[in-house]
């Protein structure tokens, strides 16, 4: 069943399109990460012009952590003095990020760029994750080891991070940090969700946990808020100046993962947590190969064309 | 196809009115089975059906343009082991799509000058087109673009497309692919005889986007900003509505 898409300007099989968003929802909901890294590479691979891959990967985003983050704003899971310094920093960096796209796609680079970025960070998230779960599953059944004392570089960053000024506390995650650490945590992800179509959760939730050392619990409620409300501006700016949103794209996928990521969290009870971190491992790491051939392989035709809307 | 041969027939029973008043002038009859085509989402091509009547025999040539749109053509290039996107050149007030069907070959139907003054020829897409300076290394860019408007389905030269009956009824179809431009397209027949163009005429065919498709196009296009708060909201209330649906049922 092919439907026209009218920003993309090109026919796509409505059905694929859901499977990939059930795909990811299922992802998602196996393993509680985003997947908005695994929408835009595979938007891509099937002929959608990157820049409306990211863009309409942003706006996915929205609906899909619209739900979870209502639920963890209720159960009181959110910091808001934390998620609003967040969101500055992510507003300025996804606006820096659009202004960006635009330049970069008018000097025909932007394909180069998505590519690399993926490349390189799915590669590494894949990879690590790989090593990670293999390591938890050879280790099953072992007493879980004490956590480690931040060394080396760890303690000189704690000192580091406690030296800057501007420090403030954050009752709600049980800290005491200078602003400029969120801030700029904020804009990173920001430039991200702009160049990428990604949500960012995966590089926020970890830098909260392991180096903030947040509860877990307020972690994903303020990652979720902080995400949800910064794929918001990005995807509004990415229509307003790139004109990339597709309208049709988003909303497919959006129902799509909806209903993936249902089943997948019903389907997450009932595995053993470690094995599907391993297969979501083995994805990640082969949408990062599969990308890296793209542009490895001599190509047909050199040239490419695309109609320029005016 | 019932159809063509009604038509067929039809144009037989007035051709011969035509031979009687065609002693003096060359008259030609030309008919499209549709003067519109709306593309819906799920447009995948059409096949639009053109006839026509001559009143003496000769040979019929079509020229289908579409308007002229801008373009952007890529090039890649390998740098180290990657093939990256190097270089960018953007061409416009080229037809977005052109057609030439004929009964022949057009070198044999028409000598050199006259196909030129009818712009009967592919390569004469690019002759009103405007450019930046190409880049360095696209000195080829004008073969890429021929190349990829062929392989797209767009620049077409059908050399025995178009099919006579009886000397004075001619049928040939258009067959447009799923990804062609908007707009009013011109059909122009040419009657040719003797190394001449002796007939003219020009019909129009409307390629429009409809309804919801092209309302949601215009809008993203037109009031982008708009377009853009008012789906972001959207995305965010069908994500809550989806979230309290389906939690809704698997509680059950």
């Amino acid at each position: 069943m092919e439907i026209f898409l009218p920003i993309a300007h090109m026919d796509v099989n409505i059905l694929l399109i859901i499977g990939f968003g059930a795909v990811v929802g299922l992802l998602s909901g196996l393993v509680g990460v985003g997947g908005g890294f695994l929408i835009t590479p595979l938007l891509i691979f099937i002929g959608v012009p990157p820049l409306v891959a990211v863009a309409t990967g942003a706006a996915q985003i929205v609906g899909t952590s619209a739900s979870g983050s209502y639920a963890h704003w209720r159960l009181g899971n959110v910091d808001l003095k934390m998620g609003i310094i967040l969101l500055l920093g992510s507003w300025t960096g996804g606006a820096a990020g659009v202004f960006l796209a635009r330049a970069l796609q008018q000097s025909g680079q932007f394909g180069n760029m998505v590519t690399f970025l993926y490349v390189v960070l799915l590669g590494f998230i894949g990879v690590s994750m790989l090593l990670e779960s293999v390591k938890a599953i050879r280790s099953a059944g072992a007493p879980p080891r004490p956590a480690k004392q931040p060394k080396g570089i760890g303690a000189l960053l704690g000192r580091l991070t406690a030296s800057l000024p501007g420090q403030m506390d954050f009752p709600i995650s049980q800290l005491r940090l200078s602003f400029i650490i969120p801030l700029a945590l904020g804009i990173m992800v920001g430039v991200l969700t702009s160049l990428m179509g990604v949500g960012g959760g995966f590089i926020m939730v970890p830098i909260m946990i392991y180096m903030l050392r947040m509860p877990t619990k307020v972690v994903v409620g303020t990652s979720l808020f902080q995400l949800l409300f910064t794929t918001a501006v990005v995807a509004t700016m990415q229509a307003g100046i790139n004109r990339a949103v597709d309208p049709f794209l988003a909303t497919v996928l959006i129902l799509g993962s909806a209903v993936g990521t249902q089943w997948g969290t019903r389907l997450g009870a009932r595995l053993p947590a470690e094995k599907l971190r391993l297969v979501l491992a083995l994805v990640v790491v082969a949408v990062a190969i599969k990308m890296l051939t793209g542009i490895l392989i001599t190509p047909g035709e050199t040239y490419s064309m695309s109609v320029v809307v005016q | 196809m019932p159809l063509l041969r009604l038509l067929a027939l039809c144009l037989a029973v007035l051709a011969p009115a035509f031979a009687h008043a065609a002693d003096e002038a060359d008259s030609l009859v030309t008919e499209l089975a549709t003067d519109h085509v709306d593309i819906t989402t799920h447009f995948t091509g059409e096949k639009i059906l053109v006839f026509g009547a001559i009143s003496r025999p000769g040979d019929i040539v079509i020229k289908v343009q579409s308007p002229t749109e801008t373009v952007a053509i890529k090039r890649k290039v390998q740098i180290g082991p990657f093939w990256l996107a190097n270089g960018k050149i953007k061409v416009s007030h080229a037809p977005g799509l052109l057609y030439l069907l004929s009964t022949a070959p057009l070198d044999t139907l028409l000598p050199a000058d006259e196909r030129e003054r009818h712009g009967l020829s592919l390569a004469d897409a690019l002759k009103g087109a405007k450019t930046d300076t190409p880049p360095k290394g696209m000195g080829d860019w004008q073969a890429a673009f021929m190349r990829i408007k062929g392989d797209e389905g767009h620049y077409v030269e059908g050399q025995h497309a178009i099919r006579m009956d009886s000397k004075r009824l001619f049928f040939t179809s258009i067959n447009l692919p799923a990804k062609i431009p908007l707009g009013v397209y011109h059909l122009q027949f040419y009657l040719v005889r003797d190394g001449h163009v002796v007939a003219q005429q020009t019909r129009k065919l409307n390629v429009q986007q409809v309804r919801i498709e092209r309302w949601m196009s215009n809008t993203a296009h037109e009031t982008p900003w708009g377009f853009g708060i008012v789906y972001t909201l959207g995305a965010m209330i069908l994500g809550l509505v989806l979230g309290v649906v389906l939690r809704r049922d698997s509680d059950d």
